[in-house]
């Protein structure tokens, strides 16, 4: 891969170092329209765009560092959340993946796996954990009530988190088996070594869209 | 309750309570059961404070906590559909005791906390979830749900399946 994406490293990293400016020729953004994710990256790999030789493989380098020490933020909901700790415990040992060191500060984490339902008490933190969260950011929703509210469909419960933040992995189950969170988590790692998110350029966050912020 | 063979004995302490409440407030309790080791008495609205009052402060009852204060809705019956819950325990007599209030349908109820301070979240939860009114409570706010919360969803005529709101249920503007 020749080329960078803006995600990641900032907008800066890609494109005019002087402008800060991704420049694509209007020929290109033409054909993009429609086009699926390899297609733009394919794309946007033969666009001649000067002086981003050093980053591309920077990027490549960071995001293979990065799947090796994926620390998620210490933040479980609900029942989910056992199941979770048993994958962090030494039977499923999250370690060998270098994802054991569960940061207590969002500040400090590089993702959330949301483990359980969210009540629509809990939803304005979830949103602050989240934007606390330093660029990039993975998050995985884990389990059925973190996807969809599962079977609470109930006044108190929303229902699934991707109403309020980007979701990069789903992990379906009530509660999904370690052995699921693991599979899922291992599918995070493929995005986290190309860099790739849930969230747009824009950072739009659906909780913010929501209330037209 | 007749129907059912009792086989646990009635411990001496439980003994004791009950004597000791039936002759304080005789005539005025609505009822007493004794199931499977529980000891539970109807109290009137009036005495509902003087009873609570009276089982912490004799020494032969000492209840020292308060462990639970809850409600409970019946819409079948039709006088008196609301009802709250009190379970006390006394560490010192190893015993517990429940007491029972039946209310009418936005009938309010005194506040405990001047008898045991620990009332305070529990009735702000009874409130909260069955629109029973605590008088005398110095903070009677919503404590589990959002502020822009409407009705008493632990009432039985509210929807069990909700689709109030969209997918989050709650307006977020101003608390993110
Ligand atoms: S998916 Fe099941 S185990 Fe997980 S939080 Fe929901 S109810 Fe609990």
């Amino acid at each position: 891969m020749g080329m960078t994406k803006p995600v990641g490293l900032g907008a800066d990293t890609s494109g005019n170092a002087a402008t800060g400016k991704l420049e694509i020729s209007h020929a290109t953004l033409a054909s993009l329209k429609n086009a699926s994710d390899a297609q733009v990256r394919e794309a946007l790999d033969e666009e001649h765009i000067p002086g981003v030789a050093l980053p591309a493989n920077l990027e490549k380098l960071l995001g293979f560092g990065r799947s090796f020490s994926w620390w998620p933020l210490l933040f479980g909901l609900a029942c989910c959340a056992i199941e979770m700790m048993a994958t962090a415990g030494p039977r499923y040992d999250l370690s060998r993946f270098g994802m054991e060191a569960m940061r207590a500060s969002p500040r400090q984490a590089d993702g959330m796996i949301v483990a359980g339902w969210c009540t629509t008490k809990m939803a304005p933190r979830v949103v602050r954990l989240y934007e606390q969260i330093p660029d990039p950011k993975w998050v995985v929703a884990m389990g059925s009530c973190a996807i969809s509210g599962n079977i609470w469909n109930t006044y108190s419960v929303v229902q699934g988190i991707d109403a309020l933040i980007p979701v990069d992995v789903y992990v379906p189950g009530c509660p999904p088996r370690p052995e699921a969170l693991w599979e899922g988590l291992e599918m995070l790692r493929d995005k986290v070594k190309q860099s790739r998110h849930a969230y747009d350029g824009l950072r739009t966050i659906p909780a913010r869209a929501a209330i037209g912020e | 309750m007749e129907a059912r063979q009792e086989t646990v004995e009635i411990p001496e302490a439980l003994k004791v309570v009950f004597a000791r409440l039936e002759e304080e407030f005789g005539g005025r309790l609505l009822g007493s059961s004794f199931f499977r080791g529980e000891l539970t008495f109807t109290v009137p609205v009036e005495d509902y404070i003087a009873v609570l009052k009276y089982c912490r402060d004799t020494p032969d009852l000492a209840f020292e906590r308060l462990d639970s204060l809850l409600g409970n809705h019946y819409p079948g019956r039709k006088e008196a559909p609301m009802e709250v819950v009190v379970h006390l325990t006394s560490v010192s007599k190893n015993t517990r005791l429940r007491l029972k209030v039946m209310l009418a349908e936005g009938q309010s109820l005194p506040t405990a906390t001047g008898v045991w301070p620990s009332a305070d979240w529990d009735e702000r939860e009874t409130w909260e979830m069955y629109g029973i009114q605590f008088d005398g409570h110095p903070n009677l706010i919503r404590l589990l749900t959002t502020e822009d919360f409407e009705g008493f969803p632990l009432r039985k005529d509210f929807p069990l399946q909700g689709t109030v709101g969209g997918r989050i249920r709650t307006d977020l503007k101003g608390k993110i």
